[in-house]
Protein backbone atom coordinates (compact mmCIF):
# COMPACT_ATOMS: atom_id res chain seq x y z
CA UNK A 1 0.00 0.00 0.00
CA UNK A 2 2.77 2.41 0.67
CA UNK A 3 4.13 2.18 -3.16
CA UNK A 4 0.82 2.89 -4.41
CA UNK A 5 0.23 5.73 -3.00
CA UNK A 6 4.18 7.45 -3.39
CA UNK A 7 4.16 6.62 -7.05
CA UNK A 8 1.41 9.15 -7.98
CA UNK A 9 2.30 11.49 -6.01
CA UNK A 10 5.84 11.36 -7.45
CA UNK A 11 4.49 11.25 -10.86
CA UNK A 12 2.09 14.13 -10.33
CA UNK A 13 5.03 15.95 -8.71
CA UNK A 14 7.17 15.17 -11.80
CA UNK A 15 4.35 16.45 -14.39
CA UNK A 16 3.29 19.84 -12.76
CA UNK A 17 7.18 20.35 -12.33
CA UNK A 18 8.18 20.08 -16.17
CA UNK A 19 6.87 23.10 -17.64
CA UNK A 20 9.30 24.87 -14.92
CA UNK A 21 12.47 22.39 -15.92
CA UNK A 22 11.87 23.40 -19.44
CA UNK A 23 11.36 27.39 -18.42
CA UNK A 24 15.05 27.83 -17.70
CA UNK A 25 15.98 26.44 -21.27
CA UNK A 26 15.26 29.43 -23.23
CA UNK A 27 15.01 33.39 -23.12
CA UNK A 28 13.44 35.17 -25.67
CA UNK A 29 15.10 38.82 -26.99
CA UNK A 30 12.82 41.25 -27.26
CA UNK A 31 14.03 44.28 -29.97
CA UNK A 32 12.38 47.23 -31.86
CA UNK A 33 13.84 47.34 -34.83
CA UNK A 34 11.81 49.33 -37.60
CA UNK A 35 13.03 50.00 -40.46
CA UNK A 36 12.26 53.33 -42.12
CA UNK A 37 9.73 53.77 -44.66
CA UNK A 38 9.67 57.49 -45.82
CA UNK A 39 6.63 58.28 -47.94
CA UNK A 40 3.71 60.12 -48.61
CA UNK A 41 0.89 61.07 -51.03
CA UNK A 42 -0.49 64.53 -52.35
CA UNK A 43 -4.16 63.58 -53.48
CA UNK A 44 -6.39 66.56 -55.50
CA UNK A 45 -10.44 67.14 -54.98
CA UNK A 46 -12.01 67.44 -58.73
CA UNK A 47 -8.96 67.61 -61.35
CA UNK A 48 -6.43 69.79 -59.66
CA UNK A 49 -2.94 69.47 -59.91
CA UNK A 50 0.83 70.25 -58.72
CA UNK A 51 0.50 72.46 -62.14
CA UNK A 52 -3.43 72.78 -62.48
CA UNK A 53 -4.37 75.01 -59.21
CA UNK A 54 -6.08 78.43 -60.41
CA UNK A 55 -7.59 81.51 -58.79
CA UNK A 56 -9.33 82.94 -61.80
CA UNK A 57 -11.15 86.38 -60.99
CA UNK A 58 -15.04 86.43 -61.81
CA UNK A 59 -15.13 82.66 -61.01
CA UNK A 60 -18.27 81.14 -59.67
CA UNK A 61 -18.37 81.27 -55.75
CA UNK A 62 -16.15 84.55 -55.36
CA UNK A 63 -16.86 87.86 -53.94
CA UNK A 64 -16.65 90.97 -56.49
CA UNK A 65 -17.07 88.66 -59.48
CA UNK A 66 -16.78 91.77 -61.99
CA UNK A 67 -13.30 91.41 -64.13
CA UNK A 68 -10.74 94.50 -62.28
CA UNK A 69 -8.25 92.96 -60.99
CA UNK A 70 -9.46 92.87 -57.86
CA UNK A 71 -11.75 90.05 -56.12
CA UNK A 72 -11.63 87.79 -52.87
CA UNK A 73 -12.54 84.52 -51.99
CA UNK A 74 -11.59 82.98 -54.91
CA UNK A 75 -11.57 79.07 -55.26
CA UNK A 76 -9.35 76.66 -56.81
CA UNK A 77 -10.35 75.91 -60.38
CA UNK A 78 -8.36 73.12 -62.73
CA UNK A 79 -7.72 75.37 -65.82
CA UNK A 80 -7.63 79.35 -66.05
CA UNK A 81 -10.72 79.28 -68.48
CA UNK A 82 -13.68 77.08 -68.90
CA UNK A 83 -12.59 74.76 -65.83
CA UNK A 84 -14.09 72.95 -63.23
CA UNK A 85 -13.84 73.64 -59.26
CA UNK A 86 -11.68 71.34 -57.19
CA UNK A 87 -12.82 72.25 -53.58
CA UNK A 88 -16.34 72.06 -51.92
CA UNK A 89 -18.16 72.28 -48.34
CA UNK A 90 -17.54 68.60 -48.62
CA UNK A 91 -14.41 68.20 -50.79
CA UNK A 92 -11.05 69.39 -49.81
CA UNK A 93 -8.86 70.56 -52.96
CA UNK A 94 -5.59 68.55 -51.39
CA UNK A 95 -5.16 66.23 -49.22
CA UNK A 96 -1.31 64.99 -47.88
CA UNK A 97 -1.35 61.28 -46.73
CA UNK A 98 1.32 59.86 -44.90
CA UNK A 99 1.84 56.28 -46.30
CA UNK A 100 4.93 55.78 -44.53
CA UNK A 101 5.55 54.15 -41.13
CA UNK A 102 6.80 57.47 -39.58
CA UNK A 103 5.55 60.69 -39.02
CA UNK A 104 6.34 64.03 -40.79
CA UNK A 105 5.59 67.76 -40.96
CA UNK A 106 4.56 69.79 -43.67
CA UNK A 107 6.13 73.52 -44.32
CA UNK A 108 5.65 75.80 -47.40
CA UNK A 109 6.58 78.93 -49.08
CA UNK A 110 6.65 80.76 -52.34
CA UNK A 111 9.51 80.82 -54.24
CA UNK A 112 8.17 83.97 -54.59
CA UNK A 113 5.31 85.87 -54.53
CA UNK A 114 3.42 89.59 -55.58
CA UNK A 115 1.94 91.43 -52.71
CA UNK A 116 -1.29 91.62 -54.77
CA UNK A 117 -1.78 88.05 -55.68
CA UNK A 118 -2.47 86.07 -51.84
CA UNK A 119 -3.17 83.10 -50.62
CA UNK A 120 -4.54 81.68 -48.04
CA UNK A 121 -4.76 78.05 -46.48
CA UNK A 122 -6.61 76.55 -43.51
CA UNK A 123 -7.31 72.51 -42.42
CA UNK A 124 -10.19 70.88 -44.03
CA UNK A 125 -12.99 69.44 -41.72
CA UNK A 126 -11.97 65.78 -42.32
CA UNK A 127 -14.78 65.81 -44.86
CA UNK A 128 -14.10 69.03 -46.86
CA UNK A 129 -13.53 71.71 -46.63
CA UNK A 130 -17.32 73.00 -44.10
CA UNK A 131 -19.74 75.55 -44.04
CA UNK A 132 -18.96 76.75 -41.11
CA UNK A 133 -15.69 78.83 -39.73
CA UNK A 134 -13.82 79.56 -42.45
CA UNK A 135 -16.65 78.30 -44.69
CA UNK A 136 -13.99 76.94 -47.15
CA UNK A 137 -12.32 80.24 -47.83
CA UNK A 138 -13.14 83.19 -45.46
CA UNK A 139 -11.36 86.55 -46.21
CA UNK A 140 -9.75 87.81 -42.78
CA UNK A 141 -8.94 84.11 -41.22
CA UNK A 142 -6.71 84.48 -38.00
CA UNK A 143 -3.27 83.24 -38.70
CA UNK A 144 -1.63 81.40 -36.56
CA UNK A 145 2.44 81.85 -36.02
CA UNK A 146 5.03 80.66 -38.67
CA UNK A 147 5.80 77.60 -36.43
CA UNK A 148 2.46 76.25 -35.52
CA UNK A 149 0.37 74.35 -38.20
CA UNK A 150 -2.73 75.54 -39.57
CA UNK A 151 -6.15 74.69 -38.12
CA UNK A 152 -9.86 74.43 -38.60
CA UNK A 153 -10.92 78.10 -37.37
CA UNK A 154 -6.50 79.74 -38.25
CA UNK A 155 -5.04 80.00 -41.24
CA UNK A 156 -1.95 81.00 -43.10
CA UNK A 157 -2.13 83.98 -45.23
CA UNK A 158 0.25 84.50 -47.69
CA UNK A 159 -0.39 88.00 -48.42
CA UNK A 160 3.24 89.90 -48.61
CA UNK A 161 6.50 89.44 -50.61
CA UNK A 162 7.78 88.06 -47.52
CA UNK A 163 5.95 85.14 -47.50
CA UNK A 164 9.17 83.07 -49.17
CA UNK A 165 9.64 82.32 -45.77
CA UNK A 166 8.94 78.42 -45.12
CA UNK A 167 6.01 78.08 -42.63
CA UNK A 168 4.63 75.19 -41.14
CA UNK A 169 0.97 74.07 -42.36
CA UNK A 170 1.27 70.61 -41.21
CA UNK A 171 2.85 69.34 -37.66
CA UNK A 172 3.67 65.77 -37.07
CA UNK A 173 1.13 63.88 -39.71
CA UNK A 174 0.71 60.68 -38.09
CA UNK A 175 1.51 57.35 -39.78
CA UNK A 176 -1.62 56.46 -42.15
CA UNK A 177 -3.25 59.85 -41.04
CA UNK A 178 -4.59 62.26 -44.12
CA UNK A 179 -4.69 65.82 -43.48
CA UNK A 180 -7.28 67.84 -45.43
CA UNK A 181 -6.13 71.75 -47.45
CA UNK A 182 -8.39 74.44 -47.82
CA UNK A 183 -7.10 77.31 -50.32
CA UNK A 184 -8.50 80.57 -51.18
CA UNK A 185 -7.07 83.10 -53.45
CA UNK A 186 -7.50 86.51 -53.36
CA UNK A 187 -6.33 89.84 -56.02
CA UNK A 188 -6.08 92.66 -53.95
CA UNK A 189 -5.85 96.26 -55.62
CA UNK A 190 -7.41 99.80 -56.72
CA UNK A 191 -10.06 99.30 -53.44
CA UNK A 192 -9.17 102.77 -52.13
CA UNK A 193 -6.42 105.10 -51.88
CA UNK A 194 -4.30 102.86 -49.73
CA UNK A 195 -4.51 99.93 -52.32
CA UNK A 196 -2.24 99.35 -55.20
CA UNK A 197 -3.05 98.98 -58.41
CA UNK A 198 -5.37 96.68 -59.73
CA UNK A 199 -3.79 93.30 -60.72
CA UNK A 200 -2.69 92.87 -64.57
CA UNK A 201 -4.90 91.07 -66.42
CA UNK A 202 -3.04 87.91 -67.62
CA UNK A 203 -1.83 84.74 -65.89
CA UNK A 204 0.39 85.38 -62.96
CA UNK A 205 1.85 82.12 -61.76
CA UNK A 206 3.41 81.30 -58.39
CA UNK A 207 5.59 78.14 -57.08
CA UNK A 208 4.55 77.02 -53.62
CA UNK A 209 7.39 75.15 -52.22
CA UNK A 210 8.48 72.85 -49.66
CA UNK A 211 11.30 73.16 -47.19
CA UNK A 212 13.98 70.45 -46.55
CA UNK A 213 15.45 70.17 -43.56
CA UNK B 1 -11.31 -32.98 -6.43
CA UNK B 2 -10.03 -29.89 -7.47
CA UNK B 3 -7.02 -28.63 -5.96
CA UNK B 4 -7.67 -24.80 -4.65
CA UNK B 5 -4.22 -23.10 -4.58
CA UNK B 6 -3.94 -20.26 -2.10
CA UNK B 7 -1.32 -17.86 -2.18
CA UNK B 8 -0.15 -16.39 0.79
CA UNK B 9 -1.14 -12.77 1.56
CA UNK B 10 2.61 -11.54 1.58
CA UNK B 11 3.13 -12.93 -1.85
CA UNK B 12 0.04 -11.16 -3.19
CA UNK B 13 0.47 -8.16 -1.68
CA UNK B 14 3.84 -8.11 -3.41
CA UNK B 15 2.45 -8.74 -6.95
CA UNK B 16 0.21 -6.26 -6.47
CA UNK B 17 2.52 -3.80 -5.25
CA UNK B 18 4.62 -4.87 -8.71
CA UNK B 19 1.32 -4.23 -10.89
CA UNK B 20 1.11 -0.28 -9.47
CA UNK B 21 5.25 -0.11 -10.06
CA UNK B 22 4.73 -1.29 -13.11
CA UNK B 23 1.17 1.14 -14.36
CA UNK B 24 3.29 4.10 -13.01
CA UNK B 25 6.57 3.23 -14.92
CA UNK B 26 4.78 3.18 -18.19
CA UNK B 27 3.19 6.04 -17.28
CA UNK B 28 6.21 7.90 -16.85
CA UNK B 29 7.82 6.43 -20.10
CA UNK B 30 4.80 8.11 -21.97
CA UNK B 31 5.25 11.34 -20.56
CA UNK B 32 8.97 11.46 -21.20
CA UNK B 33 8.28 10.10 -24.63
CA UNK B 34 6.18 12.87 -25.64
CA UNK B 35 8.49 15.79 -23.97
CA UNK B 36 11.39 14.08 -25.44
CA UNK B 37 9.23 14.38 -29.20
CA UNK B 38 8.47 18.22 -28.47
CA UNK B 39 11.95 19.27 -27.43
CA UNK B 40 13.69 17.02 -30.80
CA UNK B 41 10.71 17.39 -32.69
CA UNK B 42 12.08 20.96 -34.27
CA UNK B 43 15.59 20.42 -35.09
CA UNK B 44 14.74 17.45 -37.30
CA UNK B 45 11.54 19.02 -38.92
CA UNK B 46 13.38 20.16 -42.27
CA UNK B 47 11.47 22.63 -44.18
CA UNK B 48 9.09 21.16 -47.41
CA UNK B 49 11.42 21.40 -50.29
CA UNK B 50 9.96 23.59 -52.90
CA UNK B 51 9.12 22.18 -56.02
CA UNK B 52 7.45 23.53 -58.71
CA UNK B 53 4.20 21.95 -58.16
CA UNK B 54 3.53 23.92 -54.18
CA UNK B 55 2.57 27.17 -54.87
CA UNK B 56 2.85 30.07 -51.79
CA UNK B 57 -0.78 30.07 -51.51
CA UNK B 58 -4.12 29.72 -52.69
CA UNK B 59 -4.77 33.36 -53.52
CA UNK B 60 -1.59 33.31 -55.75
CA UNK B 61 -1.80 30.25 -57.51
CA UNK B 62 -2.26 32.07 -60.60
CA UNK B 63 0.97 33.89 -60.36
CA UNK B 64 3.32 30.71 -60.54
CA UNK B 65 5.66 29.66 -62.66
CA UNK B 66 3.27 26.70 -63.43
CA UNK B 67 0.07 28.35 -62.65
CA UNK B 68 -1.34 24.94 -61.95
CA UNK B 69 -4.01 24.73 -59.36
CA UNK B 70 -3.03 22.52 -55.93
CA UNK B 71 -4.73 21.46 -53.39
CA UNK B 72 -2.26 22.71 -50.52
CA UNK B 73 -4.52 21.48 -47.45
CA UNK B 74 -3.09 18.21 -47.92
CA UNK B 75 0.88 18.81 -48.67
CA UNK B 76 2.39 18.57 -45.00
CA UNK B 77 4.49 21.97 -43.70
CA UNK B 78 6.15 23.55 -40.79
CA UNK B 79 3.51 25.40 -38.91
CA UNK B 80 6.25 27.79 -39.15
CA UNK B 81 6.40 28.41 -43.20
CA UNK B 82 2.34 28.65 -43.11
CA UNK B 83 2.76 31.14 -40.72
CA UNK B 84 5.15 33.22 -42.71
CA UNK B 85 3.40 32.87 -45.61
CA UNK B 86 -0.07 34.00 -44.63
CA UNK B 87 1.06 36.74 -42.51
CA UNK B 88 3.89 38.46 -44.56
CA UNK B 89 3.01 37.27 -47.56
CA UNK B 90 0.94 38.41 -50.57
CA UNK B 91 -2.54 38.56 -50.29
CA UNK B 92 -4.34 40.57 -53.57
CA UNK B 93 -8.00 39.23 -53.68
CA UNK B 94 -11.43 40.96 -54.14
CA UNK B 95 -10.09 44.58 -54.59
CA UNK B 96 -12.74 45.13 -57.63
CA UNK B 97 -14.64 43.23 -55.79
CA UNK B 98 -15.04 45.49 -52.84
CA UNK B 99 -14.30 48.66 -54.51
CA UNK B 100 -17.24 47.73 -56.84
CA UNK B 101 -19.07 47.65 -53.73
CA UNK B 102 -18.12 50.17 -52.25
CA UNK B 103 -19.43 52.62 -55.22
CA UNK B 104 -22.31 50.89 -55.73
CA UNK B 105 -21.34 49.43 -59.66
CA UNK B 106 -21.22 46.33 -60.85
CA UNK B 107 -17.16 45.13 -60.99
CA UNK B 108 -17.45 45.50 -64.73
CA UNK B 109 -17.90 49.03 -64.55
CA UNK B 110 -15.55 49.76 -61.59
CA UNK B 111 -13.02 47.68 -64.05
CA UNK B 112 -14.08 49.94 -66.88
CA UNK B 113 -14.13 53.14 -64.30
CA UNK B 114 -9.82 52.31 -63.58
CA UNK B 115 -9.75 51.42 -67.31
CA UNK B 116 -8.51 47.75 -66.75
CA UNK B 117 -9.75 44.50 -68.31
CA UNK B 118 -9.70 42.73 -65.11
CA UNK B 119 -7.83 42.38 -61.92
CA UNK B 120 -5.20 40.62 -62.57
CA UNK B 121 -4.24 43.52 -65.26
CA UNK B 122 -3.33 45.55 -61.70
CA UNK B 123 -0.31 42.70 -60.94
CA UNK B 124 0.67 42.11 -64.34
CA UNK B 125 3.68 43.69 -64.94
CA UNK B 126 5.33 42.52 -61.12
CA UNK B 127 7.68 39.96 -61.50
CA UNK B 128 6.79 36.39 -60.54
CA UNK B 129 6.32 36.37 -56.35
CA UNK B 130 9.86 34.16 -55.34
CA UNK B 131 8.34 31.36 -52.72
CA UNK B 132 10.41 32.37 -49.60
CA UNK B 133 9.02 36.48 -50.28
CA UNK B 134 6.83 36.03 -46.56
CA UNK B 135 10.08 35.40 -44.79
CA UNK B 136 12.24 38.24 -46.15
CA UNK B 137 9.24 40.65 -46.25
CA UNK B 138 9.09 39.43 -42.02
CA UNK B 139 12.78 39.42 -41.98
CA UNK B 140 12.85 43.41 -43.36
CA UNK B 141 9.86 44.70 -42.00
CA UNK B 142 11.65 43.39 -38.12
CA UNK B 143 14.96 44.43 -39.27
CA UNK B 144 16.73 41.13 -39.34
CA UNK B 145 17.72 41.35 -42.72
CA UNK B 146 19.70 44.10 -44.14
CA UNK B 147 21.28 42.74 -47.21
CA UNK B 148 19.64 44.93 -49.99
CA UNK B 149 22.17 44.58 -52.23
CA UNK B 150 21.24 40.35 -52.48
CA UNK B 151 17.53 41.34 -52.95
CA UNK B 152 16.11 40.28 -56.85
CA UNK B 153 13.48 42.46 -58.33
CA UNK B 154 11.25 39.91 -57.80
CA UNK B 155 10.88 40.88 -54.00
CA UNK B 156 11.49 45.22 -53.99
CA UNK B 157 8.46 45.08 -56.68
CA UNK B 158 6.10 43.72 -55.31
CA UNK B 159 4.55 46.46 -53.48
CA UNK B 160 3.91 44.63 -50.41
CA UNK B 161 7.68 44.26 -49.62
CA UNK B 162 7.06 47.97 -48.29
CA UNK B 163 5.41 49.03 -44.75
CA UNK B 164 3.60 51.73 -46.91
CA UNK B 165 1.45 49.11 -48.57
CA UNK B 166 -0.98 48.90 -46.02
CA UNK B 167 -2.42 52.19 -46.57
CA UNK B 168 -2.42 51.50 -50.58
CA UNK B 169 -5.32 48.97 -51.24
CA UNK B 170 -8.04 51.67 -50.07
CA UNK B 171 -7.04 53.26 -53.43
CA UNK B 172 -8.93 50.24 -55.37
CA UNK B 173 -11.35 48.78 -52.39
CA UNK B 174 -12.32 52.50 -51.65
CA UNK B 175 -12.28 54.53 -54.58
CA UNK B 176 -13.40 58.33 -54.20
CA UNK B 177 -13.92 59.55 -57.85
CA UNK B 178 -14.12 63.04 -56.44
CA UNK B 179 -10.42 62.91 -55.89
CA UNK B 180 -7.35 62.07 -57.85
CA UNK B 181 -3.69 61.50 -57.32
CA UNK B 182 -0.57 63.07 -58.82
CA UNK B 183 1.66 63.25 -57.03
CA UNK B 184 3.66 61.16 -53.87
CA UNK B 185 6.62 59.22 -53.48
CA UNK B 186 8.61 57.22 -50.73
CA UNK B 187 11.66 55.84 -50.14
CA UNK B 188 12.53 52.44 -48.17
CA UNK B 189 14.64 52.24 -45.96
CA UNK B 190 15.16 55.94 -45.62
CA UNK B 191 17.11 55.96 -42.78
CA UNK B 192 20.40 54.04 -42.46
CA UNK B 193 23.27 53.88 -40.46
CA UNK B 194 26.95 52.83 -41.02
CA UNK B 195 30.55 53.00 -39.12
CA UNK B 196 33.74 53.18 -41.52
CA UNK B 197 37.28 54.09 -41.06
CA UNK B 198 39.24 56.19 -43.51
CA UNK B 199 39.98 54.44 -46.55
CA UNK B 200 36.58 52.31 -46.39
CA UNK B 201 33.46 52.69 -48.63
CA UNK B 202 30.52 52.88 -47.48
CA UNK B 203 27.04 51.28 -49.69
CA UNK B 204 23.59 51.65 -49.46
CA UNK B 205 20.54 50.55 -51.03
CA UNK B 206 17.19 52.53 -51.25
CA UNK B 207 14.47 51.48 -53.15
CA UNK B 208 12.50 54.86 -54.44
CA UNK B 209 8.89 54.62 -55.09
CA UNK B 210 6.12 56.27 -56.60
CA UNK B 211 3.19 56.72 -53.69
CA UNK B 212 0.13 54.97 -53.47
CA UNK B 213 -2.78 55.97 -55.68
CA UNK B 214 -0.48 58.36 -58.03
CA UNK B 215 -1.61 58.08 -61.50
CA UNK B 216 1.28 60.19 -63.21
CA UNK B 217 4.60 59.63 -64.27
CA UNK B 218 6.86 62.05 -62.09
CA UNK B 219 10.22 62.91 -63.06
CA UNK B 220 12.69 62.28 -60.03
CA UNK B 221 16.21 63.50 -59.81
CA UNK B 222 18.07 62.99 -55.93
CA UNK B 223 20.61 65.06 -54.81
CA UNK B 224 22.54 65.04 -52.22
CA UNK B 225 23.18 67.87 -49.88
CA UNK B 226 26.29 70.39 -50.11
CA UNK B 227 27.37 70.47 -47.06
CA UNK B 228 27.47 66.40 -46.86
CA UNK B 229 29.98 66.74 -50.07
CA UNK B 230 32.63 68.77 -47.93
CA UNK B 231 33.35 65.35 -46.06
CA UNK B 232 32.39 62.53 -48.82
CA UNK B 233 32.84 61.32 -52.27
CA UNK B 234 29.26 60.71 -52.71
CA UNK B 235 27.33 58.83 -56.12
CA UNK B 236 24.04 58.36 -56.28
CA UNK B 237 22.85 55.69 -59.29
CA UNK B 238 20.98 56.71 -60.64
CA UNK B 239 20.05 60.02 -59.65
CA UNK B 240 17.51 61.18 -62.64
CA UNK B 241 14.72 58.73 -62.99
CA UNK B 242 10.94 58.40 -63.58
CA UNK B 243 8.80 57.12 -61.43
CA UNK B 244 6.36 55.36 -62.75
CA UNK B 245 2.19 55.08 -61.51
CA UNK B 246 1.28 52.58 -59.17
CA UNK B 247 -2.73 53.23 -59.60
CA UNK B 248 -5.16 51.56 -61.56
CA UNK B 249 -2.39 49.46 -62.26
CA UNK B 250 1.24 49.07 -60.99
CA UNK B 251 3.62 49.89 -63.89
CA UNK B 252 7.03 47.95 -63.75
CA UNK B 253 9.13 50.93 -62.95
CA UNK B 254 6.85 51.81 -60.08
CA UNK B 255 9.66 51.23 -58.04
CA UNK B 256 13.53 52.24 -58.30
CA UNK B 257 16.66 50.59 -56.74
CA UNK B 258 18.86 53.42 -55.97
CA UNK B 259 22.91 52.49 -55.44
CA UNK B 260 25.05 55.06 -53.11
CA UNK B 261 28.25 54.45 -52.85
CA UNK B 262 31.08 56.79 -50.48
CA UNK B 263 34.16 57.16 -49.60
CA UNK B 264 35.69 59.99 -46.41
CA UNK B 265 37.49 62.53 -47.86
CA UNK B 266 41.04 63.17 -46.22
CA UNK B 267 40.40 66.13 -44.36
CA UNK B 268 37.46 65.04 -42.95
CA UNK B 269 38.04 64.44 -38.92
CA UNK B 270 36.00 61.62 -36.54
CA UNK B 271 32.57 61.96 -36.01
CA UNK B 272 28.82 61.46 -36.75
CA UNK B 273 27.96 62.50 -39.91
CA UNK B 274 24.22 63.07 -41.39
CA UNK B 275 23.73 63.00 -45.56
CA UNK B 276 20.91 63.82 -46.67
CA UNK B 277 19.70 63.13 -50.35
CA UNK B 278 16.32 64.80 -51.36
CA UNK B 279 14.17 65.20 -54.29
CA UNK B 280 14.89 68.14 -56.65
CA UNK B 281 13.74 69.23 -60.32
CA UNK B 282 14.56 66.74 -63.10
CA UNK B 283 16.94 68.59 -66.20
CA UNK B 284 15.35 70.29 -68.55
CA UNK B 285 16.30 67.82 -71.23
CA UNK B 286 14.81 64.93 -68.97
CA UNK B 287 11.69 67.05 -68.43
CA UNK B 288 11.25 67.79 -72.04
CA UNK B 289 11.52 64.24 -73.33
CA UNK B 290 9.12 63.04 -70.33
CA UNK B 291 6.47 65.54 -70.54
CA UNK B 292 6.65 65.33 -74.46
CA UNK B 293 5.91 61.28 -73.71
CA UNK B 294 3.47 61.31 -70.88
CA UNK B 295 2.09 64.84 -72.09
CA UNK B 296 -0.69 65.66 -69.11
CA UNK B 297 0.23 62.98 -67.14
CA UNK B 298 3.73 64.08 -66.32
CA UNK B 299 4.36 65.80 -63.04
CA UNK B 300 8.04 66.70 -61.54
CA UNK B 301 8.10 65.24 -58.27
CA UNK B 302 9.14 67.81 -56.49
CA UNK B 303 6.79 69.97 -57.28
CA UNK B 304 3.81 70.64 -55.06
CA UNK B 305 3.48 70.17 -51.37
CA UNK B 306 5.69 67.82 -49.50
CA UNK B 307 7.22 66.72 -46.65
CA UNK B 308 9.73 68.78 -44.70
CA UNK B 309 12.80 66.08 -43.92
CA UNK B 310 14.63 64.83 -46.82
CA UNK B 311 13.40 61.71 -48.19
CA UNK B 312 16.82 59.08 -47.60
CA UNK B 313 18.89 60.13 -44.91
CA UNK B 314 22.40 58.30 -44.15
CA UNK B 315 24.18 58.67 -40.79
CA UNK B 316 27.52 57.81 -41.15
CA UNK B 317 30.02 57.70 -38.31
CA UNK B 318 33.87 57.64 -38.88
CA UNK B 319 36.31 56.48 -36.97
Amino acid sequence: MKYTKIIPAILLVAVMAMPFAFADQDTTTFTWVVPENKAHTITYGGSCSTSAFYFVEGSAGSVDTDIDGNADKLLPYDADSGGSVCQSDSVASMLITNTGNTTVDINAFFSEIDVNQQAGVFMGTGAGCGTDGLGGWEYMCTVVAVDSPVTQSTCRDFNSSADTVSVMLIDNLDVSDTNQLCWFGRLRGAKGDAEPAAVAQGSHAETLTTETN
Amino acid sequence: MEEKIVMPEELMKKKQRWKYQKIGLGFLAVILLIASGLIVFPYFSEPVKENESINLSPILEDQTETGQQQDISLIPEPLRQKYFREQWGIHRKNYIEQGAKHLGLTEQQLLSMFDLSSEKQVWSELPIVPEDFGEINYLMQNGKFFALSSLGEEYWKQPEFYPSWKNCPKYWTEPDPRYWTPNGYGAYVSNQFTTVTKGEEFYAIVYVHSGCGVQTWQGTRLEVSNNARDYFNISVTPNEFLLEPMFPQIKYGWVKRIEIKGSIKEETQEGVYDIFIDVIPPSKEKQDEWSSEYKTQYFNASQGVRPARALISLEVTVQ
